[in-house]
């Protein structure tokens, strides 16, 4: 399979991690929707990354639809998100903080970088900027509790892990002013020790 | 439960029809989230809608998490994503397209909303706007091969339609000029058929 889009988008971050969890091989095509287009669009009719083309020809889109097929495509055992129950519940909720904060961080960034200078709008940087606090602040206190385990709880690293630790790294390196390893300190911990695991290290942002 | 948000919105709405589908009793609070932002705090760190809580207190948040834990709860028989295999992979697509579709219609929407009248930059709608008509078109080319069927090619209501529909429907109100009905007529007409429905009906904008 092919997955497109840069690492430096934590959507297509997460996307990558996980399919290194899982064992799965793939190619990657590091193509800019923003820069490129139209080759983009070929795959995708929204010319949005991540796009993952399946080895049939079969393309999907969105991440939280990607990790939802990539989920059921993994071997026994390798899933990041449980099958169903509470467990599963659990690891959505925390997972949807994660990509709920990257979003917002993903709106404060763009309000600088498309838009000329004179147009910036500072309190509207200010507004995305405290709601991705607030879900950064949420995940901290699950990593306080969670303690030596996994953000959701359990001795098995998750969706919740993958893509709360990429929200935390994410804005740390966009916006090094907000100080959130100061703030957020169990998050960072859980952060760094991702960082470490070959998984995410292999897929850095460039 | 309670379901937090405006109907305008079409994440709120599209779990709003997925309730009614699934024949959930729902309470509606219609927080205005960008007025009110301690309300829907109480809820949800992000500060965001839909938030829906549970009859237990647990809050569930963002539509796609929020509406898998409700197909979990209506069981099989109602459930709008089907459980497993090449059916969910197909209704997921068509779903993520929607949901696409709507990012992109609110980046747009909210360049006017949110900021002063001399900051608005007119090129970043456009591109916005390129982006949702993309979604559309897809959608469209899948409810002209749906022909009187549902979207996905399922055998009932899916996932696909509530937010294909709701996708069609959010972006043609808020930006009429686009000329959506034009562009999109097979989805136009998919979506008067849904809107013609007690569950979307019930639920307008």
């Amino acid at each position: 399979m092919k997955l497109i889009g840069g690492y430096r988008s934590p959507y297509v971050r997460r996307v990558a991690v996980s399919i290194n969890l899982m064992g799965i091989a793939y190619e990657h095509e590091p193509t800019s929707p923003f820069n490129d287009q139209d080759s983009v669009r070929q795959f995708n009719p929204l010319s949005r990354v991540p796009t993952l083309v399946l080895d049939n020809g079969e393309t999907l889109v969105e991440s939280y639809a990607i990790l939802d097929t990539l989920n059921e495509l993994a071997e026994e055992g390798r899933q990041l998100i449980p099958q169903c129950g509470p467990g599963r519940r659990r690891v959505m909720k925390l997972t949807a903080i994660a990509t709920g904060t990257i979003d917002k961080l993903i709106w404060s960034i763009y309000e600088k970088r498309f838009r000329p200078e004179d147009k910036v709008h500072e309190p509207w940087i200010a507004h995305n900027e405290a709601q991705t606090l607030g879900g950064l602040d949420y995940l901290n206190d699950c990593a306080k509790t969670a303690g030596d385990d996994w953000l959701a709880g359990g001795d098995r690293i998750s969706q919740a892990d993958v893509s709360g630790s990429i929200a935390f790294a994410q804005t740390e390196l966009a916006r090094p002013k907000l100080e959130v390893a100061e703030r957020f300190p169990y998050l960072a911990v859980l952060a760094t020790r991702c960082a470490t695991m070959g998984a995410f290290a292999s897929v850095a942002p460039s | 439960m309670k379901l937090i948000g405006a109907y305008r919105s079409p994440y709120v709405r599209r779990v709003a029809v997925s309730m009614n589908l699934m024949g959930m009793v729902f309470e509606h609070d219609p927080i205005p989230v960008f007025d009110d932002q301690d309300a829907v705090r109480k809820f949800n760190p992000l500060v965001r809608v839909p938030t829906v809580v549970l009859d237990d207190g647990e809050s569930l948040v963002e539509s796609y998490a929020i509406l898998d834990t409700l197909d979990e709860m209506a069981g099989p028989d109602k459930r709008l994503m089907p459980a497993s295999g090449p059916e969910r992979r197909n209704v997921m697509k068509l779903t993520a397209v929607a949901t696409g579709t709507m990012d992109k219609a609110i980046w747009a929407v909210y360049e006017g909303r949110f900021h002063p009248k001399e900051k608005v930059h007119r090129p970043w709608i456009e591109h916005n706007e390129e982006q949702a008509c993309g979604g559309l078109g897809f959608l469209n080319d899948c409810a002209k091969a749906a022909g009187d069927g549902w979207l996905a090619g399922t055998d009932r209501i899916s996932q696909a339609d509530v937010s294909g529909a709701i996708a069609y429907a959010f972006t043609n109100m808020a930006r009429p000029k686009l000329g959506l009905a034009e562009k999109c007529p097979d989805l136009a007409a998919f979506v008067t058929r849904c809107e013609a429905t007690e569950a979307f009906s019930s639920v307008a904008p």
